[in-house]
């Protein structure tokens, strides 16, 4: 279980992250929605440890997180594959914290999994945009992780490769069963594939909203009903957006722990478009 | 093959005494003969025993310190200036001090080509160390490596490309130092041959080891050091951006 308590974060003095407190259990897929600048990298950095919160504190099973960990591992938007190795060799980089090596069969596993075997020989510069990134997963889960942080990991492909790996990550997932953070500003991708969309905020960065999707996985990508949530989501958004064209400040902001959305999707949508809109 | 023919037209309108503008045939000759009777082979091989242990010496060091500096901020702003104003220094200049310094001719010259890689070794491979992909060694990191591996197993292997740029220009570098050295100084290698033609008066044998001192510069540069850049900056894929 993963808490955050009142993580606030400041770069010089500007306030990025503003007393964030969240709770993922085990197991989760959650996504991080909010528009650009909002903090989503920073929050995620954080949490992997590879960056440090100003105040507050972010702790995994009880136990504070203060540096990065082979426990909790990064999917960055742009792979951080390195060049100079073949796919296998990527693949069996990491080290784990408790000195254990990336057996073979472990890597020949994974890149069963992502349907690569045949390109293991290869080079980084040798595949397309989406296979770096599958290899990047497979890179994150050789550690066999708790915990795994994906930074828009998609938002670079076109259409038809990132719906593949939709459905390549939703299915890994439900294999897997790890908790996995999903960082992204297209609300589809995170309806599609998440239990869970925590809604940012801008000015400063906080959580605006907590929805929780109980619809059944794989989901695709037509679901009627996740069309439908979709749209109230990017309401909310586009109000957020507006207030913060206009200046002002949203009064009562909902409490992120006190999730408002349970039961259908359908109904859900709506009380989510009523809540807000109201 | 056009500069040939204007060479021989030149040649045959005769601006020039016969003994201060060869032919192209005459020079050729004497190439030939210099190679039939091993006395140019054996300046060759002079010089490029100088050279290679020069070379050596300077991108093994230039590749020590360069590292030092990049990942030390407190070396590189002490020495940084200091290396970037030697570098503008013809590394010939040296050559009188360390013919103080070593008492031997040879070793001396040794040291004219390692200065005269040496410099640029180092900035191209602390440039290289402080230009590694942040990504990448947060990647590094995350995957559980640190301190020494992380440098030997990230930031090192990501800054191959500018290494081996560097080591290019260094071969370069020495080469010029090496014949410069060599024409100042004793021993047997192809800059004493250069001279020894030019006090002999001897045209035709200044310029046939010039063909050799620039032939040997462009193929090794063309033919073995591009080729092994490039390969470096495919694999590294790099190869889009950088030719
Ligand atoms: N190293 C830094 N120094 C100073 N300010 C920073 C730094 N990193 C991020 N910021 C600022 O913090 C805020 C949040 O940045 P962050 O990268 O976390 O946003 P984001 O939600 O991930 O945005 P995007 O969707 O564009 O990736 C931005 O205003 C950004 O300018
Ligand atoms: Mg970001």
């Amino acid at each position: 279980m993963l808490e955050l308590n009142k993580v606030t974060k400041y770069y010089k003095n500007e306030k990025v992250l503003d007393e964030i407190t969240m709770t993922i259990k085990e197991g989760e897929f959650v996504s991080l929605l909010g528009p650009s600048g909002c903090g989503k990298s920073t929050l995620v950095h954080i949490i992997s440890g590879l960056n440090q919160a100003s105040d507050g504190e972010v702790s995994m099973d009880g136990r504070k997180i203060t540096r990065p960990s082979t426990d909790r591992i990064m999917v960055f938007q742009s792979n951080g594959l390195f060049p100079w190795l073949t796919v296998e060799q990527n693949v069996a980089f990491g080290k784990k914290d408790n000195g254990n090596k990336i057996s073979k069969d472990e890597v020949k596993k994974l890149l069963k999994m992502i349907r690569l075997t045949s390109y293991r020989h290869k080079y980084p510069h040798q595949l397309s945009g989406g296979m770096k990134q599958r290899v990047s997963i497979a890179r994150s889960l050789a550690m066999d992780p708790q915990l795994l942080l994906m930074d828009e990991p998609f938002s670079a492909l076109d259409e038809q490769t990132k719906n593949e790996l939709h459905d390549e990550l939703q299915k890994i997932w439900m294999e897997t069963g790890k908790t996995i953070i999903f960082v992204t500003h297209n609300i589809r991708e995170a309806v599609k594939l998440s239990d869970r969309v925590l809604v940012m905020g801008n000015d400063p960065g906080r959580i605006i909203c907590d929805v929780r999707i109980s619809e059944p996985h794989p989901r695709s990508h037509a679901d009627q009903n996740l069309v439908a949530l979709e749209s109230s989501i990017l309401r909310l958004l586009e109000k957020e957006i507006r207030k913060q064209k206009e200046g002002e400040e949203l009064h009562g902001t909902l409490d992120e722990k006190k999730s408002i959305f349970n039961g259908s999707i359908t109904s859900l949508a709506r009380t989510l478009f009523y809540k807000n809109m109201a | 093959m056009a500069l040939l023919l204007l060479w021989q037209g030149l040649y045959f309108i005769r601006i020039w005494p016969e003994f201060m503008f060869p032919s192209p045939f005459m020079v050729f000759n004497t190439l030939v003969n210099g190679f039939g009777q091993g006395n140019y082979t054996m300046a060759m091989l002079n010089s490029f025993r100088r050279l290679l242990i020069g070379f050596g010496i300077a991108i093994t060091l230039g590749v020590f310190i360069g590292v030092l500096m990049g990942r030390f901020k407190s070396i590189d702003e002490t020495f940084g200036g200091l290396i970037l104003s030697l570098q503008s220094v013809p590394s010939v200049v040296w050559l009188p001090l360390a013919l103080l310094w070593f008492s031997m001719g040879e070793s001396a010259m040794i040291f004219v080509v390692v200065i005269g890689g040496l410099w640029n070794m180092i900035m191209s491979t602390t440039a290289g160390i402080k230009g590694v992909d942040p990504l990448l060694i947060q990647s590094g990191i995350n995957l559980g490596y640190t301190g020494f591996s992380l440098f030997r197993k990230v930031i090192l292997p990501a800054a191959v490309p500018h290494i081996i740029t560097g080591v290019r220009m260094a071969w370069a570098f020495c080469w010029r130092a090496l014949m410069a050295a060599e024409i100042i100084g004793t021993g047997q290698g192809l800059g004493q041959v250069l001279m020894w033609g030019r006090d002999m008066g001897n045209m035709s044998t200044v310029l046939a080891v010039m063909f050799i001192i620039a032939g040997t510069g462009i193929i090794s540069d063309g033919i073995v050091f591009k080729k092994i850049e490039k390969e470096v900056y495919r694999r590294w894929g790099l190869l889009e951006t950088a030719f």
